[in-house]
């Protein structure tokens, strides 16, 4: 222990692990137990997907960009069918924009309570984890009944959405909404409250909202550190113009508030849902579908779970783009989440991390390099996480 | 202010339009770019988001065009900044001291398309690349997997 005091120890994260689909690598330089730098390596699955949308009919990359990121694959579809609509000059039928709404709002309430679940865990609160994800499968229920698939929903398509609902299946999800809304409730009760979840989280890892502006970084770190920004009113799109919300920001600018933000975005989100089915107009789910499109440029902005998407879509003419651009949330705030560690004990590293939300929060493997001796220790995400709450 | 944001880039414009779906673009000179962006800091106080940069490799008009998109928070809107840089020798001048939330958006073009972003002292390859591909830039239009080369 003494030792460690005295000397900079390299503390290896990540990079893989058999479950991770976006795996990724921090090299932490610890002084004692205090995080003195934190680098970040991407790039472990760099699977060139934006190369292969180049090789592929624009229909085809619908399912290409579902599989950009399973959890918030609606998001993906979502964004880019709008910029092949854009550039096809097609507009979605009304039922259809709505639809989109309802199963985005969804795919948003899943993710987060997936997130708020992992956040519990990490903070040694595993009760709270497994009823936020045991709560969790009544969202995953509502998708498969409406989309007829449970994670990758194949919902939407270029021109409008593949399935409709009919008045049972309305009544089965706003019959369920309550009943969800009813623990997403307790839930806010409880992280604004437990003693244990606020000493982890109150005054850990603040990203000031300056810092916030200048790392660029978007979705709910963002409005956690009182930016007032989200793509669904800002730049409506689907059915978000005629969807009255609200936009959730909080200015204590700390991991609890970006747990904070997302517990209430999730109470937003089955009010958009519901507001949606109730008002759901009338009419086609989609147009007939164009194989090919003219030239041209357009670009496709949503607000995914974690933050903005962006599709920057060239087509040239023909039936392939010419190129077609993704900027995926996760990126964009990996710059500032390396600055969140400075400062903090290792303990508050899991912490941190499932703050951001990063599709790479399972990252279990944890390396201890102590760069004088050369010898290296391996740690799981686990023993990490129960170091913090001892 | 939306007539501020037209009045500062006026002096650096080239070509504007729209991209189909509404959002605007403004080329301008890439020797001009980070003039445009401390023209916009200066004017937003500061609060101006880069998005991303997207690079698109123009094969006939040898050519790679970055477009940086931005969203500019007290006037809410969404615009893109346009700049060509030859194929041959691509360079634009870094914003990473302007903006520093550009810095992975210049590593991944630079990654990719082989841009070179002067100013930016962190610019290493491969950065998103798998290591065996070396300096290949593979997003580029004429870039050929390694088993066909």
């Amino acid at each position: 222990m003494e030792g460690s005091l005295t000397s900079i120890i390299n503390l290896i994260f990540g990079p893989q692990h058999p479950a991770l689909h976006e795996p990724e690598l921090f090299r932490f330089k610890v002084e004692g137990e205090i995080v003195v730098k934190a680098e970040p390596r991407i790039g472990y699955v760099h699977r060139g997907i934006e190369k292969l949308f180049e090789k592929n009919a624009y229909i085809k990359g619908i399912y290409l960009s579902e599989r950009i990121c399973g959890i918030c694959n609606v998001a993906h579809t979502v964004c880019y069918c709008q910029a092949v609509e854009n550039v096809m000059n097609i507009e979605p039928p009304p039922r259809a924009k709505y639809l989109r709404a309802v199963v985005h709002e969804l795919n948003r309430i899943h993710s987060h309570l997936l997130l708020l679940g992992v956040a519990a865990e990490e903070l040694g609160f595993d009760t709270l984890f497994m009823l936020i994800w045991r709560d969790r499968e009544l969202v995953m229920d509502l998708i498969e009944l409406i989309t007829g698939n449970r994670v990758m929903s194949a919902f939407n398509t270029i021109g409008g959405v593949r399935r409709d609902v009919n008045a049972e299946t309305i009544e089965k999800v706003l019959k369920v909404l309550p009943k969800l809304e009813e623990r997403v409730k307790y839930y806010r009760k409880v992280f604004e409250e437990d003693p244990t979840i606020r000493k982890r989280t109150v005054d850990v890892g603040i990203l000031p909202r300056r810092d916030a502006i200048r790392y660029c970084v978007v979705g709910p770190m963002a409005r956690g550190s009182a930016v007032d920004v989200d793509i669904r009113r800002d730049i409506p799109y689907a059915a978000y113009d005629e969807i009255p919300f609200n936009v959730i920001v909080r200015d204590e600018c700390d991991v609890w508030a970006r747990l904070m933000v997302r517990v209430d975005e999730v109470l937003e989100s089955i009010n958009i849902v519901r507001y949606a089915l109730e008002h759901l107009p009338s009419g086609q789910i989609r147009l007939p579908l164009k194989r090919s499109a003219p030239p041209g440029e357009a670009i496709s902005r949503v607000e995914a779970p974690r933050g903005e998407l962006l599709y920057h879509l060239v087509s040239k003419g023909g039936i392939t783009p010419y190129r077609l651009k993704v900027r995926t949330p996760t990126l964009a705030n990996l710059l500032a989440a390396s600055k969140l560690f400075e400062g903090h004990t290792i303990a508050d590293i899991p912490a941190i991390l499932v703050s951001i939300d990063p599709c790479f929060a399972c990252t279990d493997r944890v390396t201890l390099v102590d760069v004088k001796s050369g010898k290296s220790t391996k740690v799981s995400l686990r023993e990490l996480a129960r170091r913090g709450r001892e | 202010m939306e007539s501020k944001l037209n009045e500062k880039l006026k002096d650096f414009i080239i070509e504007s339009g729209k991209f189909k779906g509404g959002s605007e673009f403004f080329k301008v000179d890439r020797g001009k770019l980070r003039d445009v962006f401390n023209a916009l800091l200066r004017e937003f106080k500061g609060e101006v988001h880069v998005t991303t940069i997207t690079a698109i490799d123009r094969l006939d008009e040898k050519k790679i065009e970055l477009d940086y998109e931005i969203w500019i928070y007290p006037i809410k809107k969404a615009i893109t900044i346009k700049v060509d840089t030859p194929r041959d020798d691509p360079k634009v001048d870094s914003i990473i001291d302007l903006v520093p939330g550009a810095l992975l958006y210049e590593l991944e073009v630079h990654d990719l398309f082989g841009v070179k972003f002067i100013g930016n002292s962190y610019l290493v390859k491969p950065f998103i690349i798998s290591e065996d591909l070396g300096s290949a830039t593979p997003l580029r239009k004429d870039w050929r997997g390694p088993s066909r080369q």
